[in-house]
């Protein structure tokens, strides 16, 4: 059985984009969210870990067959404290995917539940329609 | 200052040892741009001269399975990130997040404040605010000029 949803040209830090979005004083760090994809008869489930990312922050769209997802954390930094440890540098979450089979874009339903944003996807069956040959 | 990260002691369990390795290496050739987890949760530490601020990110946890103590100079995380649910027939296509029990401790260059520790859960954030127990605080100490004037 393939994978129905398949990575799509994995580029972590989009530098152009982050020259364009950000001051020069330092550059956007962006990271792929870990995520999990199950698949059912009828639908698609692609679950996304956005730790600290608020429901207002995650942008999700659905374009030719490929599925953008994007959350920007708003860091919680102080600034008045010094960074000792730090293991998660995320600014940006971004990934996307191919969509191996057709979907239901208009049902795709996505809840944002204690920093994982669980997108569901419809599968819908591509139409097969018989054309007749006709002969002179 | 100096913080210490004490290991994670899962219990022994050779097959979620091989699981990882598994998906270790799967991970190493598929998601080469993924961000590597090799702590669950991460942290993030940062300090003020008196108290520290750590970030858990636990995403997915449930507030009820967060276990967090702290004791002297050392505060522990611990928890399940318990399995999801699926329906029966699910094929599973791609699982890179971690799932089970974790655990981890950190320790701190001053004795804890216990009783005045504030945590608050946002989007799978954890917020910690460490603060220095009152009498671990340095005292300052006042100096006498003892110059005679003869």
């Amino acid at each position: 059985m393939s994978v129905q949803i398949e990575e799509k040209n994995t580029s972590n830090l989009t530098q152009k984009e982050n020259e364009k979005q950000n001051s020069p004083s330092r550059r956007e760090r962006v990271y792929n969210p870990l995520v999990n994809v199950y698949e059912t008869e009828k639908e698609i489930f692609l679950h996304a870990e956005m730790p600290g990312v608020a429901e207002s922050d995650i942008e999700l769209s659905i374009e030719k067959g490929i599925l953008y997802l994007e959350g920007r954390r708003k860091n919680s930094e102080q600034a008045s404290a010094k960074s000792e440890h730090v293991e998660n540098f995320v600014d940006v979450y971004k990934r996307k995917f191919q969509l191996g089979k057709s979907v239901d874009v208009d049902q795709t339903k996505a809840e944002l539940s204690n920093g994982v944003l669980k997108i569901t996807l419809v599968k819908i069956e591509p139409i097969k329609k018989k054309i007749e040959i006709r002969s002179n | 200052m100096l913080y210490r990260f004490l290991e994670n002691n899962h219990p022994k369990n050779i097959w979620r040892d091989f699981d990882s390795l598994n998906d270790a290496i799967t991970r190493s050739f598929l998601e080469q741009g993924t961000q590597q987890t090799s702590h669950f949760p991460q942290l993030n530490v940062y300090t003020k001269e008196n108290e520290a601020y750590v970030q858990a990110f636990l995403p997915g946890v449930k507030i009820e399975d967060i276990d967090l103590t702290a004791k002297e100079n050392v505060l522990f995380i611990k928890g399940n990130r318990k399995e999801e649910k699926l329906a029966e027939g699910t094929e599973v296509h791609i699982r890179e997040m971690f799932q089970g029990e974790f655990s981890r401790s950190l320790e701190f260059p001053f004795l804890i404040d216990a009783e005045n520790i504030k945590a608050d859960f946002k989007d799978g954030v954890i917020g910690i605010l460490v603060p220095r127990r009152e009498d671990d605080k340095p005292k300052k100490i006042t100096i006498q000029s003892s110059q005679t004037n003869s």
